[in-house]
């Protein structure tokens, strides 16, 4: 779901005010109990979540289906927003910054590891804990 | 568009997986929150997504997305195995007891549809309720959520499974607080049900809102019990509270395998007086609609304690094959991106032959405790302790409800508690909640419980 475009449509919709906010994960959890691995899980997931405003009415809606078009996401929103009782404490959203603002805090070696090679860090850290934690109780 | 399950499955055979099961998810998650007469929370939540399991060898690899192009769900397969494949040398084994092959589509029973309901009479209902409230003038915060839930789980596996169930929850309810001379107190209720929005419109919402109200008011000023050992009646939502949560989760097959549970080797020992039966059941009026676990497994009605002695845990198809159980279809994940928990579904006792004022009358002298409001409480499943707080009860004197006192603490052994049970009345009540549900291990499952009144001999109060 392209970001751009619903911020487009919330606007072209009549919004006053909109923002989107998108989140894509690539993940690998590892649930370490008794020096075994007990659960391993790999994951590739987005979430989007959309908000907007007309006066003091405001609502939300959140998407993690992708094959949901941008219309039934604002058809929802609109109907959530119309009903809305205005909130006499709205303060609209804060000042745009200026321009897009893209964070990458993915590191793509980390991603695409080999994943007998994390397990086998992760048994290592472990030893080396518990060699730290016998050390340092005595 | 339809997912092509079957080329899933057949990749990760493809790539030497034994089994492969798929748990895909389309869900629904409609909240309405009006706060004080603001709507502070309206919004609607869709997900989509799906879950792989593979087995190869006694490994197991998880993988799950929301990204469901026929490439990514390649790829997802592909680090389900490959977790399998490189997990052996630092994981314990894993093995699925067998059961027969299954295949279903099911959905729950419903009138109207809550979402082709318009946002403006989901508001008026609400409004409705607040300003009933209002008329109250003791009440300085009134809170009313609503809230549907459409869940689709379709679960597929290599053995030829294909469970296609979609169930519908919808609910409302009022969260108080009342104050009057510096004396504060809160209440929180829902109702809710598996159905549609005709279950609304056949609550009388405003006298719901007024009678909690009532009651709110009323506790202001009522005295705190003193503490005690107490005959007690306990109303349905305490029975179902106590159950599950200080008794339930210590048949939860993976607490068991993990020797977390105070009933760990007690399978066929008296653990309760002769008249407690106890059951978990996926299909019981006014609880939570679970006809299948989320391992396709048919939820089977289990007797956990019967006529007073403990006959079987929960399972899903690992914990028996561990345990030397047969599945019982409580194989469960909060969403299709979470892995098995066992969980319970709806856990109740079943009814006797008790009515609940012959009960109150026969006591004489005691505590009419009731769970409306109550408040969460901490449990030991390892030792069966537990401390709950009740709502608003009643002192008992002669046979009769006299007098309104403030919630009560009760804390005990649960073992202990069921051994002094000496009544056990004929009206069953189940419910359950579209507003939250069981958390374990960061999963929050749709669960119910209940029971009939029950009456416990010389339980310990707190005040």
């Amino acid at each position: 779901m392209d970001v751009e475009l619903l911020l487009k449509t919330g606007r072209a919709r009549g919004l006053e005010g909109v923002e989107i906010y998108k989140v894509e994960t690539d993940s690998l959890t590892l649930t370490i109990s008794n020096d075994m691995v007990k659960e391993a899980s790999a994951s590739k997931t987005f979430s989007t979540g959309v908000r907007g405003y007309i006066g003091k009415r405001v609502a939300g809606v959140t998407i993690n289906d992708e094959g949901l078009s941008g219309d039934i996401a604002f058809e929802k929103l609109f109907s959530l927003i119309r009903t809305s009782i205005e909130d006499p404490n709205w303060a609209g959203f804060p000042k745009p910054r200026k321009g897009f603002m893209k964070i990458e805090c993915r590191d793509e070696k980390i991603v695409h590891a080999d994943y007998s090679e994390i397990m086998r860090a992760v048994a290592e850290l472990m030893e080396i804990m518990k060699d730290e934690a016998v050390r340092k109780g005595g | 568009m339809e997912l092509d399950f079957d080329s899933i499955i057949n990749h990760g055979i493809k790539l030497g997986a034994e089994f492969v099961d798929l748990r895909y998810q389309e869900h629904l998650y409609e909240t309405i929150v009006l706060d004080n007469g603001v709507i502070r929370d309206a919004g609607v939540s869709f997900s989509k997504g799906i879950g792989v399991r593979v087995i190869i060898g006694d490994r197991v690899g998880y993988s799950f997305t929301n990204t469901l192009s026929a490439e990514n769900l390649k790829t997802t397969v592909e680090k389900a195995v490959k977790i399998a494949k490189s997990i052996s040398p630092y994981s314990g084994g894993v093995s699925l007891e067998f059961r027969n092959m299954v295949k279903d589509k099911i959905v729950s029973h419903y009138g109207i549809d809550p979402f082709d309901i318009d946002y403006s009479e989901k508001v008026e209902i609400l409004n409705l309720m607040y300003k009933k409230l209002k008329e109250f003038q003791e009440l300085s915060s009134i809170t009313i959520p609503y809230a549907f839930e459409n869940d689709r789980r379709v679960y597929v596996s290599s053995n030829g499974d294909f469970i296609d169930f979609t169930r519908r929850m919808i609910g409302v309810g009022c969260r108080l607080v009342a104050h009057s001379n510096n004396n504060y107190e809160s209440l929180s209720v829902s109702e809710s049900t598996v159905g549609g929005w005709e279950f609304l419109k056949s609550l009388n919402l405003e006298e719901y809102a007024s009678m909690n109200a009532k009651l709110l008011i009323e506790s202001l000023t009522a005295p705190r019990v003193s503490p005690g050992r107490y005959d007690i009646v306990l109303d349905n939502e305490m029975v179902g509270l106590m159950l599950h949560e200080a008794f339930g989760h210590a048949t939860e097959g993976d607490i068991v395998e993990a020797g977390g549970s105070v009933l760990v080797g007690r399978i066929g020992e008296q653990v309760a007086s002769e008249l407690v039966t106890i059951v978990d059941d996926g299909r019981v009026p006014g609880g939570v609609y679970v006809p299948y676990d989320d391992e396709g497994t048919p939820k089977a009605k289990v007797f956990t304690v019967e006529n007073g002695v403990l006959k079987s845990f929960l399972h899903s198809r690992s914990t028996a094959k561990s345990l030397g159980g047969l599945p019982t279809g409580n194989a469960r994940v909060m969403s299709y991106n979470h892995s098995i928990l066992v969980r319970q579904t709806n856990t109740y006792m079943l009814p006797h032959d008790w009515g609940v004022e012959e009960m109150i009358k026969d006591m004489k002298n005691g505590l009419y405790i009731k769970g409306k409001g109550a408040l969460g409480g901490e449990v030991n499943p390892l030792t069966g302790s537990f401390t709950f707080t009740s709502g608003p009860s009643y002192i008992v004197e002669n046979g009769e409800p006299v007098k309104l006192v403030k919630g009560v603490m009760l804390s005990g052994i649960i073992l202990d508690t069921l051994k002094r049970v000496d009544a056990v009345g004929k009206d069953l009540v189940v419910k359950t909640s579209v507003f939250g549900g069981c958390g374990k291990s960061g999963q929050m499952v749709r669960v119910g419980d209940g029971g009939p009144h029950v009456r416990v001999r010389g339980f310990v109060l707190g005040g």
